[in-house]
C-alpha cells in the first residue's frame, strides 16, 4: 500500500467515499502515515489512559470520523487531520468523565444526561435489538446494505460480491431489505422500540 | 412520486441532505402520516444496522494492519531455540521424501495409463494425465467431477422436478412427462421439442428437456439449454436453471475454473436461492477435494 503514504485532504476524502479498495488505502494512510494514531496514543497516555486504551479510541473515532465524512458533517473548516483530532480529544474527555463518575459512584445520579441508567439501558436495548437484526440478516445480506450504505453503485456492489451483473445486485439488495422489513415488522419489541407498534 | 425518489427523499432527510423548509415539511408529513413514519423508521434502523457492520470491518481491518506491522521474521529470529527444532523437521521431510523404494521404482518405469487415469479421476484433481496413445482417446477420460455433479443432481433432482408437474392443460406436455416417469428420455426429448416458444409450457418443458438431457449425459447440451433459461431473470426456472448450469458445468470440466466460482458464489451470495443449502454443501465439498 505505498500508494497511500501520503494523501491531500481531497484524495483522502475521496478515498474514503470510493471503493472498498480506496477506503482501505485511506483506512491504512490514517493508520500508518497520518500522524493521527500517534497523536491520540500520545495524548490517551498524558491523559491518563494507557496504549490499549489509545489504540482503542483511536479504533473507535476512526469508525465515528468515516461516517462523519461519508454523512456530509465534515464542511472542510479545518483540515482533516485536525477534525479528527477534535473527535478523539472529545471521545476520550467523554470515556473519562464516564470512568470517573463509575469511580466516584456518581453513576445513578438520576440525571438526564447521556450517561444516566436510562439512557443506559436504552443503548443496550439498541445495541442488542441491532446484533439480533445483524444475525437474522445473514452474512451476504448485512454485507450487501453496507455496501448500499457507503453509497456505492449497483456496478461497483456486483464487482464487490463477485456478481455477473448490476441487476443482481439490485436484486439482492430488494431481498435483502425485503427480508429486513419482514423481519423487523415481526418483532413487537423491536416496533416498540421504534414507537410503530400501533401501525 | 415513484418508488426509487420516495426512498431517496427518505434517505435524504435523515443524513440532513434536505433543505431547511423541505425538511421541517417532511417532518410534519411524517407527524401525519403513520406509513411514512414507519418507512422512515425502518430505514434509519436499517442504516443504524449497516453502520454496525460498517464498524465491524473498520475495525478488522485495523486488527489486519496491526498484524502485518508485527514484523514476523523478527518474531521467529526471538525464538532461536526453535531453529534445531525445524532443521530436525526438514531433514526427516527430506528423507521420507528422497528414501529409495523398490515397488514404487517398478510403477515410475512403467506406469499403467489406465490405472493413472482411474487415480486422478479419483483424485478428483484432474491435472495429471497418462499420455494419449491412439488405442485411448483423451475424450474417453472421464471428467474429474463428474460424480460429484450427479450425486448432487440426484440430490435435487426431485425437487425440481416437482415443479415441473403438469396442469393437464396441454396433451404433448402431458405425454412428454408420462415418458419422464417412466424412464423413456428419448421419448421425452421427442415430445418437448415439439412444443413451440407460443406454447405456455414452453418453459416447463424446456427445465423437462434439460434434466433429460442430464439423464442421458448429454451435459454441454444441457447446459447451453439451461444458459438459455437464464435469460429471464424473474423467470419461473431462473434459479433451478442457475443450478443446473452449475452442474452441467460440473460434470464436463477438468478443473474448476474461475467462471465455474463466479457462478457458484452468485448462489452461495444469495441466501433465499432455492439451492442455496446444496450449493454450500458443493463449495465445501470441492474445497475439500
Amino acid at each position: 500500500m505505498k500508494e497511500s503514504s501520503k494523501l491531500s485532504d481531497p484524495q483522502l476524502l475521496q478515498a474514503l467515499l470510493g471503493t472498498e479498495k480506496q477506503r482501505n488505502m485511506a483506512m491504512f494512510f490514517l493508520y500508518k502515515h497520518s500522524g493521527c494514531r500517534e497523536w491520540v496514543l500520545q495524548h490517551v497516555c498524558m491523559e491518563g489512559g494507557d496504549k490499549p486504551a489509545g489504540e482503542d479510541v483511536f479504533q473507535e473515532v476512526l469508525i465515528v470520523f468515516d461516517r462523519n465524512i461519508r454523512e456530509g458533517q465534515f464542511h472542510g473548516n479545518s483540515s482533516m487531520k485536525t477534525y479528527f483530532l477534535g473527535i478523539a480529544k472529545q471521545f476520550w474527555f467523554n470515556q473519562k468523565r464516564r470512568k470517573q463518575a463509575v469511580l466516584d459512584g456518581r453513576e445513578f445520579s438520576g440525571s438526564a444526561s447521556a450517561d444516566s441508567p436510562e439512557s443506559k439501558v436504552l443503548e443496550q436495548e439498541r445495541v442488542s435489538l441491532i446484533n439480533q437484526i445483524m444475525e437474522a440478516l445473514g452474512e451476504q445480506c448485512k454485507r450487501i446494505l453496507a455496501l448500499y450504505k457507503l453509497s456505492l453503485s449497483n456496478e461497483e456492489i456486483a464487482q464487490e460480491l463477485n456478481l455477473s451483473s448490476p441487476k443482481l445486485a439490485k436484486k439482492y439488495a430488494y431481498r435483502c431489505r425485503e427480508k429486513f422489513r419482514k423481519y423487523v415488522l415481526a418483532r413487537k419489541d423491536i416496533m416498540d422500540y421504534l414507537n410503530l407498534s400501533g401501525i | 412520486m415513484d418508488n426509487q425518489a420516495f426512498w431517496d427523499k427518505i434517505d435524504d432527510f435523515l443524513l440532513s441532505r434536505l433543505p431547511d423548509a423541505e425538511a421541517e415539511a417532511m417532518r410534519q408529513a411524517i407527524d401525519l402520516d403513520a406509513e411514512l413514519n414507519q418507512a422512515v423508521q425502518l430505514r434509519r434502523l436499517e442504516f443504524e444496522v449497516a453502520e454496525q457492520v460498517i464498524g465491524g470491518e473498520i475495525r478488522a481491518r485495523l486488527d489486519k494492519f496491526r498484524a502485518e506491522e508485527e514484523p514476523s521474521s523478527r518474531k521467529f529470529s526471538d525464538k532461536w531455540f526453535l531453529w534445531p527444532m525445524v532443521l530436525a523437521a526438514l531433514l526427516a521431510i527430506a528423507w521420507f521424501i528422497f528414501k529409495p523404494d523398490p515397488s514404487s521404482e517398478i510403477k515410475t518405469i512403467n506406469p499403467p495409463p489406465e490405472q493413472l487415469i482411474r487415480d486422478t479421476a479419483e483424485q478428483g484433481k484432474g491435472q495429471v494425465q497418462a499420455p494419449p496413445t491412439p488405442q485411448q482417446a483423451p475424450a474417453t477420460t472421464p471428467a474429474p467431477y463428474r460424480s460429484i455433479a450427479n450425486a448432487y443432481y440426484k440430490q435435487t433432482n426431485a425437487t425440481i422436478v416437482d415443479g415441473l408437474r403438469s396442469v393437464g392443460a396441454d396433451s404433448t406436455y402431458d405425454a412428454a412427462l408420462n415418458a419422464w416417469k417412466s424412464s423413456r428420455w428419448k421419448k421425452v426429448l421427442g415430445f418437448t421439442r415439439k412444443i413451440s416458444s407460443s406454447n405456455p409450457q414452453y418453459e416447463k418443458a424446456r427445465m423437462l428437456e434439460g434434466n433429460t438431457l442430464l439423464k442421458l449425459g448429454r451435459y454441454s447440451q444441457a447446459r447451453q439449454l439451461f444458459s438459455e433459461l437464464l435469460i429471464d431473470e424473474n423467470g419461473p426456472y431462473f434459479e433451478s436453471a442457475q443450478w443446473l448450469v452449475l452442474l452441467a458445468q460440473l460434470a464436463t470440466q477438468r478443473q474448476i475454473s474461475p467462471e465455474f466460482q463466479v457462478k457458484l458464489a452468485e448462489i452461495t451470495a444469495d441466501s433465499n436461492h432455492v439451492f442455496f443449502r446444496e450449493a454450500v454443501q458443493l463449495k465445501v465439498a470441492l474445497e475439500v477435494q
